[in-house]
This record gives structure tokens, sequence and C-alpha cells, in this order.
């Protein structure tokens, strides 16, 4: 990492620290996650009762939907219905295990709070309070619950060999999505809340001051990687330790993230496995992901600057507003910052929410054009090549044509010489042996006739015959016949 | 919701697009096992073909070798009552310098092997923010299949090339059974030859001079045909100096340049 980004990550730690000082104390969820800490800030057996309660109603029983078995309310009518013990009281059956219902949290509690424990607007009330909402609970045999243990929901859906059906694949999927929209809404509306309470308290220059580094930062390195500076690799490590995913990069990222990586963490594709392998690249890349079609019909004149901002969320358009220019940062900010006062001081905080979230995105707006904007250019100019494979198959196919006409073409003419070739040599060998045998007999012999059929046969090697009448034959009789084989 | 909706319809076009992608994965897969047979099957070709004109040129010089060992000396003994013969020996006739020199003449080049080129940091950061990690993974397996089709074009410009090396040996093949019968048709009419000369010699005596024209003839005739069985026997089955041979050389350079400019760019 260069000075400047190390200065920036210092400073958006040191600022982030100041901010929790001087804010509200009770915000930043307890960053240690263990069993005494579970159960005694962010579990909720009376959530769960209350939450089993509300399913069964007035009934004993209850169908679960993922398994299709018939729960009970009552464990220990499970146990008695399945026989738990046998008449000397000792127990011999856990079949009752697969009908007793349990409540379960779908987005458990350790998960969340991996991401969340880095957002400082959340307290560890908000994070309980969110967490044990119905939308995070289903109800499960105490069974199903226990073997599924710390396992994602995504771990148990795309595990081909746990006999799970399809239908049950299928809701569980559902649920998962379900409780992931609704849990991130209610974390982003309640970051927003606390961020506006914040800013009522005066701490908008901190909120600056610490947001627009880290998510500068992560657009930058972006950036450094389009411009092929950084590989993902360093980008990513460096990113880790800048702690990109302090508020902005948590809540909606990690949907995003979530949807995108979980389903395909397992796949063997080269493109995903080098980004689901790698959380700071994967935040990398979030940041691009939330905005890119917004993006490019902006710059496609599609959308104005308001409609962009619009489109792409509140987050997301933080992220982005320096790839589009501090022109329309103010316009994000003033966004940004209306929503934050409007939710601290309805009807009257909206105006000092709009001046904040105004600094908010110009000072955004010109940090990160800086960085972002001579990068926008290399990465649609690399855009353009990723599709140089298909000129390349299309060059090959050219030359494939040409190649095959060309070279039958040789063939052709090739065989055509040949037999050409052959045909005479087969015309004159005939015609050689003909003259021969049709002189050679002794009635009619003539020795010319013999030795023209002869120098025929011998003019396709390029010869003649030795002697080509009987005074070249005798003049050499007295010396030495010369042969070579 | 926006980000909602984003995050749900990225879901379901990332489930299509696992699904497309991996569908062209096979196709490639497929692709490349065809590729490959391709190339086998082109160099089974040539192997056979170089296999059978192996044999018909060993069988020109089993021709050659039954002539020299055996009419020749008859041909000696006869014809050296009346005449000095000096017979000199030429370098035996070496089948695999034969046999050598035509594969020298039609050799197959190697094929070089289309690889899928993996996305570049770069390119993969720039991709994601332009198309999304769907159309990337797509992206990726169109990169795969479309290697595996040029692997196909180049293994059928290589098949091309097993042909013209084919043709080639079907050529000299065509030209060595020729020869092969030139020879087995020279030696029957030598041998007769040989009988006719030792029946007038035993006739007429050892002075050709007090010969009849007829007699002398045919022991003209007997000589001629000695020299030119000589003659025949140096002639080496490709000549390289003639149409055939210069044509073929066209034919197998085109294709080489060919398949360098295929390997070249399959390679880019």
């Amino acid at each position: 990492m260069n000075k400047d980004s190390d200065n920036m990550a210092t400073e958006a730690m040191k600022n982030l620290g100041m901010m929790e000082q001087q804010a509200n104390s009770n915000l930043g969820i307890t960053y240690e996650y263990n069993e005494e800490n579970r159960r005694k800030l962010w579990d909720s057996k009376k959530g769960k009762e209350d939450y089993k309660d509300k399913v069964f109603g007035d009934k004993e029983t209850y169908v679960d939907p993922i398994s299709g078995k018939v729960l009970h309310r009552s464990k220990k009518a499970a146990q008695n219905k399945y026989h738990m013990k046998n008449s000397e009281g000792e127990n011999t059956s856990t079949k009752w295990a697969a009908h007793s219902a349990e409540t379960d949290h779908i987005n458990a509690l350790k998960d969340v709070h991996d991401v969340a424990k880095h957002n400082p607007f959340l307290s560890d009330s908000d994070f309980k309070e969110i967490m044990n909402s119905d939308e995070n609970y289903r109800i499960l045999s105490k069974k199903d619950n226990t073997s599924k243990g710390e396992q994602s929901d995504w771990k148990v859906i795309t595990d081909k060999n746990n006999g799970m059906s399809s239908e049950a694949r299928v809701q569980m999927a559902k649920e998962k999505i379900g409780s992931d929209i609704a849990l991130q809404g209610k974390f982003a509306v309640r970051t927003v809340e606390n961020v506006g309470k914040e800013f009522a308290t005066g701490a908008k220059d901190t909120l600056v001051k610490s947001a627009i580094p880290l998510t500068a930062e992560a657009v930058r390195k972006l950036c450094k990687v389009a411009n092929g500076e950084e590989s993902l690799g360093d980008a990513a490590k460096e990113m880790g330790k800048v702690v990109v995913d302090v508020a902005v990069a948590g809540g909606t990222n990690k949907l995003v993230l979530d949807v995108v990586n979980s389903q395909l963490r397992n796949s063997k594709n080269a493109v995903f496995s080098k980004f689901a392998n790698s959380n700071q690249v994967a935040q990398i890349v979030t940041v691009a992901m939330i905005v890119k079609e917004s993006a490019v019909k902006y710059i496609n004149g599609e959308i104005d600057g308001k409609e962009f901002i619009e489109e792409v969320g509140v987050k997301g358009a933080t992220m982005v507003a320096g790839m589009i220019g501090g022109s329309i940062g103010g316009e994000i900010g003033a966004i940004l910052g209306g929503i934050a006062g409007t939710v601290a001081l309805p009807g009257v905080g909206t105006a000092a929410g709009v001046v904040a979230g105004k600094v908010i995105g110009e000072v955004l707006g010109t940090i990160i054009t800086t960085v972002a904007c001579s990068a926008i250019v290399s990465v649609y100019n690399t855009s353009k090549h990723l599709n140089d494979y298909k000129l390349k198959e299309s060059q090959i196919r050219k030359l494939e044509t040409e190649a095959l006409k060309e070279m039958e073409n040789q063939r052709d003419k090739f065989k055509s010489i040949v037999e050409r070739e052959h045909k005479y040599w087969d015309e004159e060998i005939q015609n050689g042996f003909n003259m021969i045998l049709s002189s050679a007999c002794e009635q009619t012999f003539n020795l010319q006739g013999v030795t023209d059929g002869l120098d025929k046969i011998l003019a396709l090697f390029g010869k003649s015959v030795a002697f080509k009448n009987l005074d070249e034959y005798e003049a050499q009789l007295d010396m030495p016949l010369k042969l070579s084989f | 919701m926006i980000i909602e909706a984003l995050a749900v319809g990225a879901l379901a076009r990332t489930f299509y697009s696992a699904d497309k992608s991996l569908k062209m994965d096979e196709k490639a897969l497929k692709k490349y096992a065809k590729a490959f047979e391709r190339s086998e099957e082109a160099e089974l070709l040539v192997r056979k073909k170089a296999e059978f004109t192996d044999k018909r040129l060993m069988n020109v010089a089993k021709k050659k070798r039954a002539i020299v060992q055996s009419t020749v000396p008859k041909f000696v003994d006869v014809y050296s009552q009346i005449q000095k013969i000096e017979l000199e020996n030429k370098t035996k006739v070496n089948e695999i310098a034969i046999r050598d020199n035509v594969r020298k003449l039609a050799v197959l080049d190697a094929l070089s092997v289309s690889v899928k080129k993996d996305f570049t940091d770069k390119e993969l950061v720039c991709g994601l923010i332009t198309k999304g990690f769907a159309k990337m993974m797509e992206m990726d397996s169109e990169r795969y299949l479309s290697a595996a089709n040029s692997q196909m074009r180049a293994a059928n410009v290589v098949y091309s090339q097993a042909e013209s090396i084919g043709a080639v040996y079907d050529a000299i093949a065509a030209h060595a059974d020729r020869i092969s019968n030139l020879l087995m048709a020279m030696n029957a009419l030598f041998i007769r030859s040989i009988n006719e000369t030792s029946l007038t010699i035993e006739k007429n005596g050892l002075d050709v001079r007090n010969y009849s024209a007829y007699d002398k003839g045919v022991l003209m005739t007997c000589v001629n045909i000695a020299a030119a069985m000589s003659d025949i026997i140096d002639v080496p089955v490709v000549d390289e100096k003639g149409q055939i041979c210069e044509s073929a050389m066209e034919m197998i350079a085109t294709g080489e340049k060919y398949l360098e400019k295929m390997n070249q760019a399959v390679k880019a």
C-alpha cells in the first residue's frame, strides 16, 4: 500500500475511534463472539418461544415445509408419542427428535456478527432485536436443527449428499433470501437512524472523514486493478488492512455478495472461484457490481444524475460518486443527507441533513474522481478486448477455410500431375515393349526396332541404349565390357 | 427495494448463467475430444500410408536384389566367353535409405494445443464492472468453447495435410509398383536374351566378328539389355528433380505453411 492510502486508512481508523468516543457510547457491537456473549447479549429465548407460539397458534402440531414432517409444539408430547422410554423408564428411541419443534435462526448469529461487528452505528441491542425478528426465525425439528449445526443455509442447500429433496431446497432458499433481504433492510434502516442521531449530536464531520476515505480506498483499489497496476491478490490484502467493510461497505454489499456468491461458492468455474475465495476481493468487486448498470446508463445519457442515484440506492451511489464525477457529488450527498436528516428529525432535520449530505457528496466526488475518472476509460477499453477471443476464433475460422481450400486445390493439382505422369509412363513402357516384342521374332527380326524399343523405355529415366548399332557394338569388342550392378 | 430486486435478479441470473456455462463447458470438452480424435485419425492415416508404401518400396528392393543376385551372374557366365566383363559393385541397395528418403518428404507436423486463456485480474475487474459476474462466467466458458472450436479447426487442417501426405505416399507406392513391374518384365526379357545369346555362342563359336548380322544383333541386344538393367536398377524410386516430386514438395510446403500459420494463431 502506498503512503497516501496508508495515511488514508490510518486517518479513517482514527476518525472511527473519535466518532465512537464522541457519539452514543452504546454504539458498537461487542467484538468478541463466544457462548456467554451470545447468551447474554444477542440470543433471545423469549423471542424464540414467542415465535413458536405464533406459528403453532392454538394447535399442538405443525407440518414442517422443509422436512414435510409433523412437528409437536411440546417436546414431551413428541417423546411420548414416539416412545422415547420403554415400560421400565429407559431411553430406547430418538425418533421423537425428528418431531419435536425448535425455533432456529435462519441467518446464524455468528455469521451475521462477523459482518455487523464492523458497523460502528449499531449496538448490541440493535443486533439482538434484528437478529431475533420473525423474519430471521423458522421452525425446525430438533433433529434437523442439531444436524444443521453451524452450517450455513447455502451449504445445506447446495450439499448434494444430504438427502434433501428439491422442494425442501427451494423452500430453504426462499426462506434464506427472504430473511437476507429483511435483515439487510432492518440493518440499513437502523444504521441510517443511528447515523442520523450522530449527526444530531454534531458528529457529521467525523462521518465524512471516516466513511469517505474508506469508500474512496475501495474504489481506488478497484481502479488500480482495472488499470493493471495491481493484482487482485495485492489489492485484497491491502483492503483487508483498511477494513473496508466499515459502515458503507457493510450491509447492502453483503446481501449482494451472499446471493451471488453463496450458490456458486462451490462452483468449479475459474472466474467465480477466483473471487469467491477472497472476501476482500469480493468486497472490492461488489462496489462495482452495485452500480455498474446504472453507471453505464448514466454515461450513455439514458438517465440523469438524479435517476442514477434513485436506481442505485444510497449506498451504491455513495460508492460510485467519484466514477461519475464531482458534479453529481452534491446531488448524491443531498439525498443521502436528506434521508439521514428525515430519519433523525422528521420534518425539521431534512434541511440540515441535506447540508451535511452535500458536504459528503462533494468531498466524496472530489476524492474519488481523481482516481476513478481516468480508470473508467481503462475499464471500458479493457472490457472491449474481452471479446478478442471471438476475433481470434473468426481469424482461425477464416484461415481454416482458406487452408482447406488451397490444400485441396494443391492436392487435386498434384493428383492430376501424378495421373498424367503415370499415364505417360505406362504408354511409353507399353510402346517400348511392343516395339521390342514385335521386332524380336526370329522370322522378322529387326535389330533397330528392338534397340529403339529399349531406348524408348530408357528415355523415361533420361538414359539411352549402350549401342545404337552393330558398328558401335563391334568397335568395343576388344575392350572389356564395363557394367555396374 | 432496488438493491433487493437486484439481489434476487442476480441470483436468478446466476443460476441461469451457471447452467449455461456448464453446458458450454460440456460442449467444449466434447469438441476437444473430437478434435484430438481427428488429429489421431490424421496421424493414423499417414502411418498406414507410410507402412503400405514401405512394403511397396521393399518389393522394389527385393526385385532389384533378385536380378543382381540371380540373373546378372547368368549373363556374366554366358557373355564373358566372348568378351571380358568388368563388373563394378554398386553400393548395396539400402532399403532403409530409400524409406528414410521418402519419409523426409512427407512428415506430419505436430498440432499445437489451443488452450483457453484465463482472464487476467485486470480483465476480471473491468469485465465485472461492465458485464457482471454471471456474464463473466458465461464468457469464461465461451472462451473455453472458442478454444475447443479452434482446436477442431486446427485438427481439420492437420487432417487435410495428412490427406496430402497420403496422396504423396499413394503416388510413391504407385510409382514403386510400376518400377517393380518394369523390373520383372525386363528381367524376363533379359533371361530370354541370355538364353538366346548362350545358344548363339554355342552355335557360332567365340569370334563374334565371324557371326551373321542377326547373331551379332542377338548379342548386341543382350548387352544393351544388361546395360539397361544396370541403369534401371540405379534409378531412385523418388526422383527429386521429377515433376511429381516437385509438385509434391510444393503441396506439402503449402500445407506446412498453413499448419504453421494455424499453430501460431492457436497459440496467440
